[in-house]
């Protein structure tokens, strides 16, 4: 259940046949003033399944957010490769079949609530699907809202509607880049009983990137656990609870036990980081 | 301590009486005859006003100014518009924009104002010289905004799989809008001062013949009632333009 790669191992899904995401030995680093480069990412390997939905959890600075932006194709890696489905990040986008939602949402002000959802259509040339619009629209519990612009909506239910646009037009994988981390706890629990439920009527492969221990094990199948400097994956854990998980699953023994296991992967992570920055490092 | 924020009609109060305290410095600065001839009181300026056949003559090349600035300045946001489209589209292009367009602005309007009356006519020229003084704040702004628009927007486009035009068109361009009306804010008060110095260099009709036939006839008052049309000429475009970009802001901007 607990692995420990070793360098370059590539964490999978257990039983799992061809992999719908492999990212193999991906380096990045960044100029850093005349100091030279931080290395972001060191020899990154990971697999995904088809349908599986997997969270990266990991201290701040440990270059999750960088991984999810190499996934998406927004950063070229210095070193390894990303296939999804056998292709580039640049084809798979190419063929509009990536979603994304951004910690900020990254609404367009100008657009009502059902524009914003239709703008992934707009952008790919495509007529807008009025009807799946209005559908995904009732789906985050926004259908009183489809006129409004987003600075009339709450933070949640702005997050909502960068859920939805994410996956309109049916992504054959989603990336979530912590977008639940702005929001209140009570909103942030809504939100991920929600998103289990997109998830279960979707089963959209899924990369999850989030801070929260008890979030990952909630709606994860699997969580990777990254150390920083260099950015790597220090460990994972398979989440084997049943779905759905309602809110009660969040109080059994096994689901506390899990979020143990994590929680300590997680301070052996940061520790390894903090020791990696530390002097002589 | 922080001075306590005050209210709107207290702030209006306070900037009316500023302007009040003005004026009458003016007058009387104008009445002491302190500066000389060439400054003179506000009423003696207020007496250009005071037969209709004045009034009617300074209100009619106020408006003909006033459609030279408004035609400069469209003339100037739609090259502006054009070229930074066009060095955003094609980025290639953006270096040798950005430097054709410093330097031409670079060139002093009094050197080629003679030559343009050949080119353009004694009508145009008005017009040509307010587009020439509109179109370079106007492609800054719209240039800023497009250059450090958030990067939220392009990285949805580009994950959506949206073309380089499609990502122009739908996202970064309505983002930029902001700041291209800023541009024509700013803008403004520099094309009413093109269209009077066009004005200057033979036109038939205007706020410049005045200034100019004013100055040639010593009919100071009458100067400096024109010089002020001009001025609240632009003050108009500049607060009208702030409420479409305060508009534009609340609507456009992330």
């Amino acid at each position: 259940m607990i692995g420990q790669p070793a360098a370059g191992g590539a964490p999978a899904s257990p039983g799992s046949s061809a992999p719908l995401v492999r990212v193999e030995g991906v380096g990045k680093s960044f100029p850093l003033g005349r100091k030279g480069r931080l290395q972001a990412l060191a020899d990154i390997s990971l697999e995904m399944s088809a349908g599986e939905l997997v969270a990266v959890i990991g201290p701040s600075g440990c270059g999750k957010s960088t991984l999810l932006r190499i996934i998406a194709g927004l950063e070229a890696p210095d070193a390894g490769q990303v296939q999804i489905g056998g292709r580039s990040a640049d084809e798979v986008s190419a063929t509009h079949r990536l979603g994304v939602a951004f910690q900020d949402h990254a609404l367009l002000p100008w657009l009502t609530v059902a524009q914003n959802i239709a703008l992934p259509y707009r952008l790919a040339g495509r007529p807008v699907d009025a009807d799946r619009v209005a559908r995904l629209a009732a789906m985050v519990g926004l259908a009183d809202f489809v006129h409004s612009r987003p600075r009339e909506l709450s933070g949640g239910m702005r997050q909502r509607v960068s859920i939805a646009r994410a996956i309109v037009l049916e992504p054959e994988l989603l990336l979530l880049d912590e977008p639940f981390g702005a929001l209140d706890l009570v909103t942030r629990r809504l939100l991920n009983q929600e998103m289990q439920n997109v998830w279960a009527t979707l089963g959209t492969t899924t990369l999850l990137i989030t801070h929260s221990v008890e979030e990952a094990v909630l709606l994860a199948d699997r969580v990777i656990v990254m150390a920083a400097r260099p950015g790597r994956i220090h460990g994972q854990c398979d989440i084997p609870l049943p779905r759905p998980r309602d809110r009660a699953v969040s109080g059994t023994m096994e689901f506390l036990r899990l979020v143990q296991t994590v929680t300590v992967l997680l301070d052996e992570a940061s520790a390894a980081s903090a020791a990696a920055s530390g002097p002589g490092a | 301590m922080r001075p306590e924020a005050s209210s709107g009609p207290a702030r209006a109060g306070w900037r009316l009486l500023g302007f009040g305290l003005a004026l009458a410095l003016w007058e009387a600065i104008g009445r002491s005859g302190l500066w000389g001839d060439s400054f003179p009181a506000l009423s003696a300026i207020a007496s250009a006003y005071d037969t209709p056949a004045r009034r009617e003559l300074l209100l009619r090349a106020l408006g003909r100014t006033g459609g030279a600035a408004a035609l400069g300045l469209l003339i100037g946001a739609l090259v502006s518009a054009f070229l930074v489209c066009a060095a955003h589209l094609v980025t290639r292009l953006h270096e040798g924009i950005d430097s054709l367009s410093t330097t031409i602005h670079a060139i002093p309007t009094i050197a080629f104002a003679p030559i343009l009356i050949l080119l353009a006519g004694p009508d145009w020229t008005p017009v040509v010289l307010s587009a020439f003084a509109a179109y370079f704040p106007i492609m800054v702004a719209f240039d800023s905004g497009l250059k450090f628009a958030p990067r939220a927007p392009a990285d949805l486009a580009s994950v959506f799989g949206a073309s380089p035009l499609r990502s122009f068109l739908r996202v970064r361009l309505p983002a930029a809008l902001p700041s291209f009306v800023d541009g024509l804010r700013m803008a403004a008060p520099g094309a009413v001062i093109g269209a009077a110095l066009g004005e200057w260099f033979g036109a038939p009709r205007g706020l410049g013949v005045i200034i100019i036939s004013s100055l040639q006839n010593v009919r100071i008052p009458q100067l400096w009632a024109a010089a002020l049309l001009c001025v609240a000429c632009s003050l108009s475009a500049y607060v009208l333009l702030s409420v479409l970009h305060r508009w534009a802001q609340r609507r456009y901007a992330w």
